[in-house]
């Protein structure tokens, strides 16, 4: 849920929307889901009761399904800019990389400037193959959150994949180290970085560093699966 | 510059990017040929994890005609086992009747196997000049020597004893003696007596349990002694996993193979032999282990090809919906997670991948991916799981540095299957690859590749070595590389059982342009040793493999 209230003119979800966001903020997303169907069939049509009921199918990783609730909260009214954002993941983890893309794009036309946006538009650039682009996201991603204590971990994000560009692109192993190194420190719990850290380590003969950092991936994981909730 | 701006103009290649389709030609002959046969795997529809991996497919010159037979590994049931419908060798008539047409002849080839089989894998292990077939089961392995176009099981006499659950088998060189070993891959502990719990969770929906939960087997190295008889050697350091697939080949030029083991949920093997400690697995040191996210994946299938053009072996593998399928490329010895730097990922995204296999589909000289797919869950919906239960396979064509998506709206490539093993080979002998498929609960389907002929032309080459005392006749895991006049073609190896519960034709294929009037091949031969030959351009090229040179005599 890293999107935060992207723009002024982002309607807030109150009443008794903002009981059903509760409840998927809890997890609870069926109990959730059965109320806003009974909004829904009771004639509301509110950008941001289809979204929400997107956002529990999100929360449930039934991506193909959230996709279809976000397309309908953006051809709806009021204009709620969040849903083309969570439109664009749910596109992209269904496995709609060209609709992902637009999705993010139509968000930052309509809240220039969400750092995980940029983000998204990074992945599915860096997916592509086209890495000088996708860096440009990330170094964007990273500016725009760097100083909000509560964005540490899209900053984290976005330096692994600079990480991985450093790699891949540049063959710059000691910068790939350099840049997950600084992920980790901003979120811990990215345990691909921790990974892909032990990886790197071992390409450049540093082997126990590398099982430390192998170590410490599995914790990272073990912790995140134990506090995630979600279903797997 | 407003930020929004700057974002709507930057470039969008890969964007709604569709390949004209003239370009790939892949046509299902099943009906024409005459092959017509239904497998089986279990019920109808899946409900345990046995039943979901289908049958397996394997291209031989059973008969010795030149033209490639059809062996299917089929399955059977739960309830029976030993006893179900059988495998299946079908002859390839090409060469009486000049077209691609195929006729059941299991009982004229001595074939009686009604045992589970799940793949089945052709070699000459007792270098005789024909080809034996090793069948994988469920229940216990089954070895037939060729003797005269009559396959004769020799399991016992031939000292092979591998019981319960494999999935492949793999061939090559493992301890430099010359001949063929085999690597069996093996899944499951299961007994069809007592299976395990029905249903797990899985996105919220009961689906079939397993491989997670279940108990791995340990493989099967099976060391060749000579005369088809085979040792099994000891694998005390390499930890039992859920095996796919493996590949031998000699990655480090020693002489002898070292095997990549693609498992289901576990870290890869990469098993190195080591004079003083016997196998080692090498994998998280080398990063053939995992993803580039330290993660595990299903590596249904395992493709070999030379993506970076720098003559090392590089690893495709293909995975479960919601994963992409991943590119390890070799980097100096080292495997290295290039998946997004080729643009391999988002397109795979929401298939569940098997038989994989770099191809030059459309003669353009380079290596395009061809992936067969379809998902393991029959209650799997796009809603449900963001992956439909049949699936089309997918192509990626080779674009330069990065492989794109090719999207078909009729035909084979259209079609939304059960698909799971294949093998590749040149059916129709005009020069390029056909393939012929197995659908889980459904239909084996003849492929032929119908590509246009253009301003290129397609080549096999297959290798010979049958010298005196030679013992791999095929020459498996032999290196090539080729060039033209003015052009380099990429680098190649003899590698017939890479894809998922498949064995192909132990042939090379590349296309050079038309009016070429010789091909130049550098054949690097299992054991080590190097030779360079010319050939005349034409759809089949077979090079024997020359005596060594006499020493040079000094006056």
């Amino acid at each position: 849920m890293a999107c935060k209230p992207a723009s002024p003119s982002t309607p807030p979800i109150e009443g008794v929307l903002a009981e059903h966001f509760a409840l998927i903020k809890q997890g609870k997303t069926g109990p959730a889901r059965v109320r806003l169907r009974q909004l829904i069939d009771g004639g509301n049509t509110d950008s941001r009761t289809y979204f929400l009921m997107g956002l529990a199918h999100h929360w449930d990783r039934h991506y193909t399904m959230a996709a279809e609730w976000f397309a309908k909260s953006e051809s709806a009214k009021p204009n709620y800019p969040p849903a083309s954002h969570f439109h664009g993941w749910s596109l992209y983890h269904s496995g709609q990389p060209e609709a992902s893309e637009q999705a993010f794009l139509r968000h930052e036309q309509m809240a220039p400037g969400e750092g995980d946006t940029l983000f998204g538009l990074g992945v599915l650039a860096l997916e592509r193959g086209e890495a000088r682009i996708a860096d440009r996201y990330f170094i964007r991603a990273i500016a725009l959150q760097q100083d909000d204590p509560g964005r540490r971990a899209g900053v984290a994000k976005a330096l692994a994949r600079r990480s991985e560009i450093a790699e891949a692109e540049s063959g710059n192993l000691d910068q790939a180290v350099l840049l997950l190194q600084e992920a980790i420190a901003m979120n811990d719990d990215l345990y691909e970085s921790h990974f892909r850290l032990a990886r790197l380590l071992r390409r450049l003969g540093r082997e126990e560093q590398a099982v430390a950092a192998d170590s410490a991936g599995e914790q990272a994981k073990l912790r995140v699966e134990s506090q995630d909730g979600r279903p797997r | 510059m407003r930020w929004w701006i700057l974002l709507a103009s930057l470039p969008m290649a890969c964007d709604g990017t569709l390949v004209p389709l003239e370009r790939v030609d892949l046509v299902d002959v099943t009906d024409q040929s005459g092959l017509q046969f239904v497998t089986t795997c279990g019920s109808d529809p899946s409900t345990q994890i046995v039943e979901v991996n289908g049958p397996g497919v394997c291209l031989l010159d059973a008969d010795g005609d030149g033209d490639l037979d059809v062996f299917i590994a089929n399955g059977a049931t739960i309830a029976a086992p030993e006893d179900g419908p059988g495998s299946k060798l079908f002859r390839n008539l090409l060469r009486e009747s000049g077209k691609l047409q195929f006729q059941d002849a299991t009982t004229a080839f001595g074939i009686d196997i009604t045992r589970w089989a799940t793949s089945a894998t052709a070699a000459d292990f007792d270098a005789d000049g024909d080809q034996d077939l090793y069948v994988t089961c469920i229940g216990s392995d089954i070895l037939l020597r060729n003797d005269d176009s009559v396959f004769v099981d020799i399991t016992h006499e031939a000292g092979i004893d591998v019981p319960d659950w494999s999935t492949g088998a793999a061939i090559g060189d493992v301890d430099g003696d010359g001949d063929l070993d085999v690597y069996v891959t093996r899944y499951v502990a299961w007994d069809f007596s007592a299976p395990p719990v029905p249903s797990v969770a899985f996105r919220g929906q009961d689906v079939l349990s397993g491989p997670a939960g279940l108990t791995p087997l340990s493989d099967t190295l099976l060391l060749n002694q000579g005369n088809c008889m085979f040792l099994q050697a000891p694998l005390p350091a390499v930890t039992p996993s859920f095996g796919l697939n493996a590949v031998i080949l000699d990655l480090n030029g020693d002489g002898r193979g070292e095997i990549l083991v693609g498992n289901d949920g576990m870290n890869n093997q990469l098993l190195d032999f080591d004079n003083g400690r016997g196998w080692k697995d090498t994998a998280q040191e080398r990063g053939f282990a995992t993803n580039m996210a330290g993660s595990p994946q299903a590596t249904m299938g395992l493709a070999i090809g030379d993506v970076t053009s720098n003559g090392e072996a590089d690893v495709f593998s293909s995975n479960f919906s919601s994963d992409t399928n991943t590119l390890l490329v070799q980097e100096t010895g080292d495997f290295i997670d290039r998946t997004n730097a080729y643009a391999i990922g988002s397109p795979s995204r929401s298939s569940l991948g098997w038989t994989s296999r770099f191809i030059d589909l459309d003669h353009d000289g380079d290596e395009d991916l061809l992936t067969l797919n379809g998902h393991v869950y029959p209650n799997a919906t796009a809603a449900s799981m963001d992956s439909t239960y049949r699936q089309r396979p997918l192509v990626l064509l080779r674009d330069g540095n990065r492989f794109t998506p090719l999207r078909a709206s009729t035909g084979w490539l259209a079609g939304e299957r059960l698909d799971r093993a294949a093998a590749f080979g040149d059916l129709d002998r005009d020069g390029d690859l056909d393939l012929v498929t197995a659908e889980l609960h459904g239909s084996v389907r003849v492929i032929e590749n119908q590509v246009a002929p253009g301003t290129r032309q397609g080549i096999i080459i297959r290798l010979r070595d049958e010298l005196p005392g030679s013992s791999n006749p095929d020459a498996i895991g032999a290196r090539i590389t080729a060039w033209t006049g003015d052009t380099d073609l990429r680098a190649g190896w003899i590698l017939p059982t890479s894809p998922f519960q498949g064995c192909s034709a132990p042939q090379w294929h590349t296309s050079v342009k038309v009016g070429e009037p010789k091909i130049f091949v550098r054949v690097l031969w299992p054991d080590g040793k190097s030779t360079r030959h010319a050939a005349e351009v034409k759809p089949e090229v077979t090079i024997q493999r020359p005596p060594p040179s006499p020493p040079r005599t000094s006056s």
